[in-house]
């Protein structure tokens, strides 16, 4: 190739450069992405675990951890095939089982003790016994990490106190405690864990996580089911739950503002979103079925009542929803069998076994740490 | 770029493969070495180099006699010793 | 999409800092040894380009930055090693990638150099020197460490305050600069504008995908080197096809100047570079960040951890040049006394 042409070549491939980057940071303001945030995508979607095609990354480190009865262990599958991994074998019968958000380790507390045992999810052995630092005998109750793993939120059994620690290499350090009066659900946390949200009688609480102070109330349309999981979305901006009456409630975080949405779902299962989308989905009020809203607007997206050779798979009915975190969302039915389906269609694509005859006490699922949270 | 001075030098240092400190730190040394009046001429493979140095002893005091590109990636440097 | 714009944004960038030879290693060394400051203006240019941007961003909402926390202890240490690498190196984390771009085979020891380094650490036999290192942190009251933190800056128009107290005695440097002589390539002006443009690009691209950080080197090699060794893909992201645009941009715009050309320093060099490539490598992984994901996107947000590695950067950079400039110096005088001596001696025969 001769000098000229190559001087020729080389500003028309800056110029594409030049163009296609300042193409994808248009695309990212007109879909909203920069706005406010709506297809929010992580790292892993790079190699194309999207929603519309459902491919399940194969590489992924993490798992999916299921308590059934006998209710002593906690099997971790894998997200591709279903298959066993591994078996963590538990003391006794745990209350609650909380993944660290690099997935390495799950907590777990016992409704008894104010002990919380960690365990590896890969090794499948016990790591160690933590009891926290001023927790002055008090059961833990409900626990939350900050996106990077840095913080610890607890929340107490028979007491309406936060305590805060700082959470490293599996070391917990109490930094303060403080009181929400107004609230007693399990506590939820903005993007950088800077606000605190709990659910209590007159609506959603929001508290400045560096002290604290009580900020905000967001009343609500109807009153909460009670004990149930909220969800937010990926930007946080939209934190779903469900009435008592089996409605969706969603509330807007950037505008403190709240509404019901007047279509019958289960009261009794918590909704989830799945990674890297903007859909919420809920088991219709039958368990039967799933419903998807749009995660930022609230409108109704797809809703897909499962065949009855699906359903008679299923046990009868769907047990728990869990999103696995690489590409498909999981409906567990009350036989154990997993019906695995594409989060953006509702459509099943697979059924596997789970091994979990008797009821589903708690599903979690472990997701490989990204980008963001290995910065650090 | 040059102005094609016939300049004979004193000194000649080939710093072809050699990259910044040590292109900058040679000339520097070599100029030290040399006496008032007398001339340097730098070799130097890089065009980074060739831009930081002239102008790092330009801004010692020196006199910069010519810069000139003799082949795609080979820069002279001619530098009087101020 | 999003691949596609990172590869761009790599390419560009790999161009911008082939044209502008944008070394850091020489902006940071400038301070100590030479006169020329243009390096630090078009150092400076970015900093201002990105400290204002990144603020107006987070008041848009547009990203929530991460900062790191402060383990002082690291950014100390590992800005310091990282600080001596880039002098043996001969260029800092993003020098090294855009020089292997241009052919400079010493540059591609010290890329190699530098994943073995970062490889060491991060995952690897020595990841208990980073852990240690990082073990002790300084908490600003629960808060994300930077300035505006420390100094109980909470409003935005406090915040603001600050970002004009430190901007305006900027601009107003950068404005008194006098002109550029001897130039190949861009100016500091151009240079300066173009990196700082594309690193905030870096910072908008990334928040489309969720990661809120901007330009780095450091994670993105070692994700990468995971993902090539083990195919496991934890960390790939946009920063990640940066990195692969770099060198390509940056041969692109050698090929354009005619300077693209394969160069084999001796066996010496050669190893020294390799060697200052791992040392980089070392310290960046401990600190958390090199000249880029430090100097540059950290102190934008005016995270205190980067503000303090940037500075140990520095020191060790003037540390290193000193002792390169002694030892270069005894050697040359070694050389002329030899000379010396050997002269009567040529008279005589």
């Amino acid at each position: 190739m001769s000098r000229t042409t190559v001087n020729r070549i080389i500003p028309i491939v800056m110029a594409a450069a030049a163009v296609t980057l300042t193409a994808t940071i248009v695309s990212g303001i007109v879909d909203g992405t920069l706005t406010g945030g709506s297809s929010i995508t992580s790292g892993q979607s790079v190699f194309g675990a999207g929603a519309s095609t459902l491919q399940v990354d194969d590489d992924l480190e993490g798992g999916i951890l299921v308590v059934a009865h006998p209710a002593t262990e906690i099997r971790v599958l894998d997200p591709a095939d279903g298959s066993e991994r591994g078996r963590i074998e538990l003391r006794r019968e745990p209350a609650t089982i909380t993944p660290t958000p690099g997935g390495v380790s799950v907590f777990v507390t016992y409704p008894d003790t104010e002990e919380i045992e960690v365990y590896s999810t890969t090794e499948f052995e016990h790591e160690r016994t933590i009891a926290p630092e001023d927790g002055d005998g008090r059961i833990p109750e409900h626990l939350t990490f900050s996106e990077n793993g840095d913080t610890l939120f607890v929340t107490w059994r028979d007491s309406d106190a936060v305590s805060v620690y700082s959470h490293s290499m599996l070391d917990l350090s109490f930094r303060y405690e403080f009181a929400t009066p107004e609230a007693n659900g399990p506590l939820y946390r903005n993007r950088r864990a800077t606000r605190l949200y709990r659910a209590g009688d007159s609506g959603i609480e929001i508290y400045f996580a560096q002290n604290g102070e009580h900020i905000d109330t967001i009343r609500l349309p109807g009153e909460p089911a009670d004990g149930k999981a909220w969800v937010f979305n990926a930007r946080r901006t939209h934190l779903w739950g469900t009435d008592a009456s089996g409605n969706p409630i969603v509330v807007d975080e950037t505008a403190s503002s709240a509404r019901g949405i007047d279509v019958p779902v289960s009261a009794d299962l918590a909704p989830v979103i799945p990674a890297d989308t903007e859909h919420v989905l809920y088991v219709d009020a039958a368990q039967t079925g799933l419903l998807a809203f749009d995660a930022r607007s609230g409108n109704r997206l797809a809703d897909e009542t499962f065949s009855q050779e699906v359903l008679d798979e299923l046990g009868g009915r769907i047990a728990r929803i869990v999103d696995t975190g690489a590409g498909p969302v999981w409906a567990i039915g009350s036989s154990g069998t997993v019906a695995v389906l594409d989060p953006a269609t509702l459509s099943v694509t697979d059924m596997h076994d789970a091994g979990a005859r008797e009821t589903v006490m708690a599903v979690s699922s472990i997701v490989q740490q990204d980008g963001n949270f290995a910065c650090f | 770029m040059s102005d094609q001075k016939e300049q004979k030098a004193d000194r000649t240092v080939d710093l072809l493969s050699e990259v910044c400190p040590y292109t900058f730190v040679k000339s520097k040394l070599e100029l030290e070495q040399m006496e008032s009046g007398q001339v340097l001429q730098i070799h130097l493979g890089n065009s980074e180099s060739a831009s930081n140095v002239p102008r790092s002893v330009d801004l010692e005091g020196h006199e910069v006699l010519s810069v000139d590109q003799t082949e795609p990636s080979h820069w002279v440097v001619t530098v009087r010793r101020a | 999409m999003i691949v596609a714009g990172g590869i761009s944004l790599g390419l560009l960038l790999g161009y911008a800092l082939q044209r502008g030879g944008y070394c850091m290693n020489t902006a940071f060394r400038s301070f100590y040894l030479e006169k020329d400051r243009s390096l630090v203006r078009a150092w400076a240019l970015v900093l201002l380009i990105n400290v204002i941007g990144v603020a107006l961003l987070t008041d848009l909402g547009v990203l929530l930055p991460e900062v790191a926390p402060f383990f002082w202890p690291a950014a100390i240490v590992g800005g310091f090693v990282f600080g001596m690498g880039m002098v043996l190196a001969g260029g800092c984390a993003s020098g090294t990638y855009y020089r292997c771009g241009r052919g400079m085979l010493g540059s591609i020891a010290a890329l190699v150099g530098f994943v073995i380094g970062t490889a060491l650490i991060d995952g690897g036999a020595l990841v208990e020197i980073q852990q240690q290192l990082r073990g002790t942190t300084i908490d600003v009251s629960g808060r994300e460490a930077t300035l505006f933190n420390v100094l109980g800056l909470e409003s935005t128009a406090a915040r603001w305050l600050l970002i004009a107290g430190i901007t305006i005695p900027a601009i107003a440097w950068l404005s008194r600069a006098p002109k550029q002589r001897f130039l190949i390539g861009w100016s500091w002006r151009k240079t300066g504008a173009a990196v700082g443009v594309l690193a905030l690009a870096t910072w908008v691209i990334s928040a489309m995908q969720g990661r809120d950080f901007g330009l780095s080197f450091t994670q993105p090699t070692v994700a990468l080197t995971r993902f090539l060794v083990t195919g496991d893909s934890a960390g790939i992201s946009v920063a990640s096809f940066i990195v692969i645009g770099v060198p390509v941009g940056a041969f692109l715009a050698a090929k354009a100047a005619g300077e693209a050309i394969l160069r084999m320093p001796d066996p010496g060099r050669f190893v020294r570079q390799f060697g200052g490539g791992a040392t980089m490598g070392l310290g960046a992984s401990i600190a958390g960040g090199c000249n880029i994901g430090h100097s540059i996107t950290g102190v934008s947000t005016l995270g205190i951890t980067a503000i303090t590695s940037t500075a140990f950067i520095m020191l060790g950079c003037w540390v290193m040049t000193g002792i390169v400039y002694r030892s270069e110096r005894r050697k040359m005088e070694a050389e002329v006394a030899a000379m010396r001596a050997a002269a009567p001696q040529g008279e005589t025969s």
